[in-house]
């Protein structure tokens, strides 16, 4: 109970303020507001995608083979987690910045990354996927290999094993790394604001308009605040009743 | 239906060189636990990709590492179950029964999934989750499910060591005639040696990575070819002994100053030290009220305990002889345990028929 | 209550967690300074060793702890901790009842704010001056005049319009488009270079310290030991620069006014005078 309250009071309290704000109207109707959430939801749902595809294969690689290197890799791929925004964002200009490692060869390629939406995209990835490979890696591996050796050997080739059976007997840690990831992204302030700034309609997601609207007044930020969680809330809503609507695991 | 296997694994300090055939019978693969008799039939299913060596299905080559031949396992089509059955738990008992057949076109696939239920009596259980099976139940999903796409040959990786006797008792029965009905290869790899008295066709003993020795049920139980295989068939009473002597149609032994006859058998010499083998079943206790002792394969032994199984007894007896100090194990029944009144310290004789004692060159 | 729900509190309260701290680390209120701790809690201490708190804006993170020495050799059992963020947002912590005891801002509209919101004791005292910069990284030939501000393809980071530098950067641009120097569209062609409007000055500095942007706008003072050597300043005319002038005041409800009024005058004797020198402010 004291737990549920903890949580409970500060929301209450934000949503109360902000109901209460003088500039609701103002911020409602403002293109602050809707270029925001554009940018949110494309930039979160991209690198909810390069995730799930780059990290999928990742995970089940990890949960299944044994390679030389492996318990490192494994280290190398919660390094983010550690990592403090700012430091992740300051990593990322190290490496694709201007001057960065990549920077040179990118440059030449005609790409040009630091103040992009890709860069915002980018920084997503990098500190949210994290939490989606640690939680398929277990999911899988908490997937008995003798059923994905038993659907192979009953002529159900490994690509198609893995969705039939590995998919859907993994579905509710994949489901959950999926929210973790995604809440991550978009929530993903620090290295955004290092390695692809603020700037409306470009790469100023929702976490990046709050944080400049508490520079002018507290209560636009409540009210952006309290529009990020409602939308978070109704998606997070959404993809459980998604994955109950999928899985047949009770 | 033949399959023609020899190949070759290394994996750590563990060598595998399995050479082996079957045709349309029930081949028991027995050994202990690490023997190789897994991986040997993850190699034939191709789950596991072995070194060297080459494995063809009715002409068809599945592996030739010489010609970089590997077939994946869901292009093999062959038949594989394993000791915890593996059942999809996301799908109920019908789902996983048809579960290799679900590219099938419906009316086909519905027909066999009724003859599968049909054939491993398990109507009414089509839309039971597999955590709601019996154990029994969940067994014959299991081969059912293996057996749906119409496998010409069934590997069986320990399927009764879960199960409890009559379960097993039953399944036996039901693999029986299930090979026989539809004329299958099936390979059945376990460390009991009951499984293999009561299935095999033949047997192969697996011993460290390597099949020792291969044949019918008889010449495996009776004549081990080495002692290791002696041991994993439940020889039981193994003696080291001196050949003395060599006759027309015996061979005289000496235990020190027990002197023991037996059959003549090629390679037996005079002079060489033997194992002698005697099945614990293959040996009498006899009454020394009734009986003299001494003679004819006959030694004086006390009881010393014995364990009751029910319909059987098995009773290990010391000789007395002060040179000789050897424990014997005994089958005997139940009615003769009693007739014979055996209790710790009683002495009693023991029979060793002669055509009962398998030697093997030490 | 179902398991899921739960489970979706949880992540809901991740994600408020998340949320939060990232605001408080990009907002830049440091903890690079060490002895910086951030104490809104009034603690009860003997009056003989008081514990001030001073809020100062970020442009004053090097300064300020350098003057609290000379302080604290008058002062020896004061104890001082400072938070160095935007005026703006210390402005507002102090109307949302922060317990501090000097507020020194970064120019005159947060002082009168606070001000005019009640939370300063007395007339607040202006202490120094700050004039306005164009730095460029150091080797690069992007940017050799303020005019060339305007070409095309550039990219310029300046501070969020809502801090006072980013404003005063601003206006700047403003008065150089009525300069006959650099002609009317020169404003509109030099924001439209705009890539980022960065939450405080100091990223300002480091993104053009480390060559991702190619010129940002910040105070003189804000070229540090430090980023000096990786960044080349272009003065700004005094008649197209905005100076800016910081305020310093004690708060409402200090525990210690007395002390805090000689924190105060200590920054202006002339020994603080010395030190903001040394720190690249006009004292003039």
């Amino acid at each position: 109970m004291v737990y549920v309250g903890f949580i409970f009071v500060p929301i209450v309290a934000l949503v109360y303020r902000a109901a209460t704000a003088e500039s609701l109207g103002d911020v409602i109707t403002s293109p602050i507001l809707r270029d925001a959430i554009k940018v949110t939801l494309i930039t979160s749902l991209l690198a909810l995608a390069i995730t799930v595809a780059a990290g999928t294969p990742l995970a089940y690689i990890l949960a299944r083979k044994r390679f030389p290197g492996r318990d490192l890799l494994d280290v190398m791929i919660d390094m983010p987690l550690v990592l403090p925004p700012v430091v992740a964002g300051i990593a990322l200009l190290m490496a694709f910045g201007r001057r960065g490692i990549l920077g040179g060869a990118l440059d030449n390629a005609g790409i040009n990354l630091p103040f992009t939406t890709a860069a915002v995209v980018i920084a997503q990835v990098f500190v949210a996927s994290p939490f989606y490979i640690r939680a398929a890696k277990a999911g899988f591996q908490g997937v008995d290999t003798s059923l994905e050796n038993i659907s192979q050997a009953l002529g159900v080739s490994p690509w198609r094993t893995f969705w039939k059976v590995t998919v859907p007997l993994s579905a509710p840690s994949l489901t959950a790394g999926l929210v973790l990831a995604w809440a991550r992204a978009m929530s993903e302030f620090g290295a955004t604001l290092l390695f692809a700034g603020n700037f409306q309609g470009r790469t100023q997601t929702f976490s990046l308009a709050i944080v400049s609207a508490t520079e002018v007044n507290l209560g636009a930020a409540l009210v952006l605040s309290v529009i990020l969680l409602g939308i978070s809330l109704l998606l997070l809503l959404g993809l459980y009743r998604f994955a109950h609507g999928n899985t047949t695991i009770g | 239906m033949t399959l023609r296997v020899s190949i070759q694994k290394k994996i750590g300090n563990f060598k595998l060189d399995a050479s082996l055939e079957c045709g349309e019978e029930t081949l028991v693969m027995l050994g202990s636990s690490g023997a190789g008799k897994s991986m040997t039939l993850s190699s034939i299913v191709g789950l596991t990709r072995p070194d060297a060596g080459e494995i063809t299905l009715d002409g068809r080559t599945l592996f030739d590492s010489k010609l970089g031949i590997y077939i994946p396992a869901h292009e093999r089509g062959i038949g594989y179950m394993v000791q915890n059955y593996a059942l999809f738990p996301h799908m109920d008992a019908a789902q996983n029964i048809t579960y290799g057949i679900s590219r099938w076109e419906s009316d086909k696939k519905a027909h066999r999934q009724r003859e599968m239920v049909e054939l491993f009596s398990l109507g009414g259980l089509q839309h039971r989750r597999t955590r709601e099976l019996s154990g029994g139940e969940a067994q014959r999903v299991a081969l059912a499910r293996a057996l749906a796409p119409n496998p010409r040959l069934l590997l069986l990786d320990e399927p009764l060591s879960a199960l409890d006797p009559t379960l097993a008792g039953e399944l036996r029965r039901d693999l029986k005639r299930i090979q026989r009905e539809l004329k299958l290869g099936v390979i059945f790899v376990t460390h009991d040696h009951e499984d293999a008295y009561a299935l095999g066709d033949r047997v192969a003993v697996m011993d460290s990575g390597r099949i020792v020795q291969t044949g019918t049920k008889p010449e495996i139980f009776r004549t081990p070819a080495t002692l290791r295989s002696a041991q994993i068939v439940q020889t039981k009473n193994i003696l080291l002994a001196d050949v003395k002597e060599i006759s027309k149609d015996s061979v005289i032994l000496n235990i020190n100053s027990l002197t023991l006859e037996a059959q003549r058998n090629d390679g037996i010499k005079a002079g060489i030290k033997v194992y002698v083998c005697i099945r614990p079943e293959n040996i009498s206790i006899i009454d020394p009220a009734f009986e003299p002792i001494g003679i004819h394969n006959t030694i004086e032994a006390v009881v010393l305990d014995e364990l009751d199984l029910g319909p059987k007894h098995i009773v290990s007896l010391r000789t007395t002889a002060a040179d000789v100090n050897n424990t014997f194990e005994v089958d005997v029944t139940d009615s003769q345990f009693r007739a014979l009144d055996l209790s710790p310290g009683k002495k009693m004789g023991l029979r060793l028929w002669k055509h009962n004692l398998h030697l093997i060159p030490a | 209550m179902p398991k899921y729900l739960l489970r979706f509190l949880f992540l809901l309260f991740m994600l408020a967690v998340s949320v939060a701290c990232n605001g408080t680390l990009g907002n830049g209120t440091p903890t690079a300074v060490p002895s910086a701790i951030d104490t809104h809690i009034p603690r009860e201490i003997p009056t003989q060793s008081p514990a001030l708190t001073i809020l100062a804006a970020s442009s004053l993170t090097e300064v300020i702890p350098d003057i609290g020495a000379s302080f604290r050799q008058k002062y020896p059992t004061a104890t001082l901790n400072y938070s160095f963020a935007s005026s703006s947002v210390l402005r507002t912590q102090l109307e949302q009842g922060a317990k501090a005891d000097v507020f020194a801002s970064a120019d005159e509209i947060q002082m009168n704010a606070a001000v005019k919101a009640g939370v300063i004791d007395g007339t607040p005292t202006l202490f120094v001056k700050n004039k306005l910069v164009v730095i460029v990284p150091k080797n690069s030939t992007k940017v050799a005049t303020l005019k060339d501000l305007s070409k095309p393809g550039l990219k310029l980071v300046l501070a969020t319009s809502e801090v006072p530098v980013g404003n005063y950067a601003r206006q700047s641009l403003t008065k150089m488009s009525q300069d006959p120097t650099y002609g009317t569209s020169f404003s509109d062609a030099a924001l439209k270079n705009l890539v980022s409007n960065e939450a405080n000055v100091r990223t300002v500095v480091s993104k053009v310290a480390i060559g991702e942007a190619d010129a940002g706008f910040c105070y003189l003072s804000d070229v540090t030991v430090a980023t000096a050597s990786q960044v080349t300043i272009i003065p700004i005319p005094d008649r197209v620069n905005v100076i800016a002038t910081y305020y310093i005041g004690v708060v409402k409800g200090s525990k210690y006014p007395d002390f805090a009024k000689g924190f105060i005058e200590t920054i202006t004797s002339e020994a603080g005078k010395q030190a903001f020198k040394k720190y690249n402010f006009n004292t003039d």
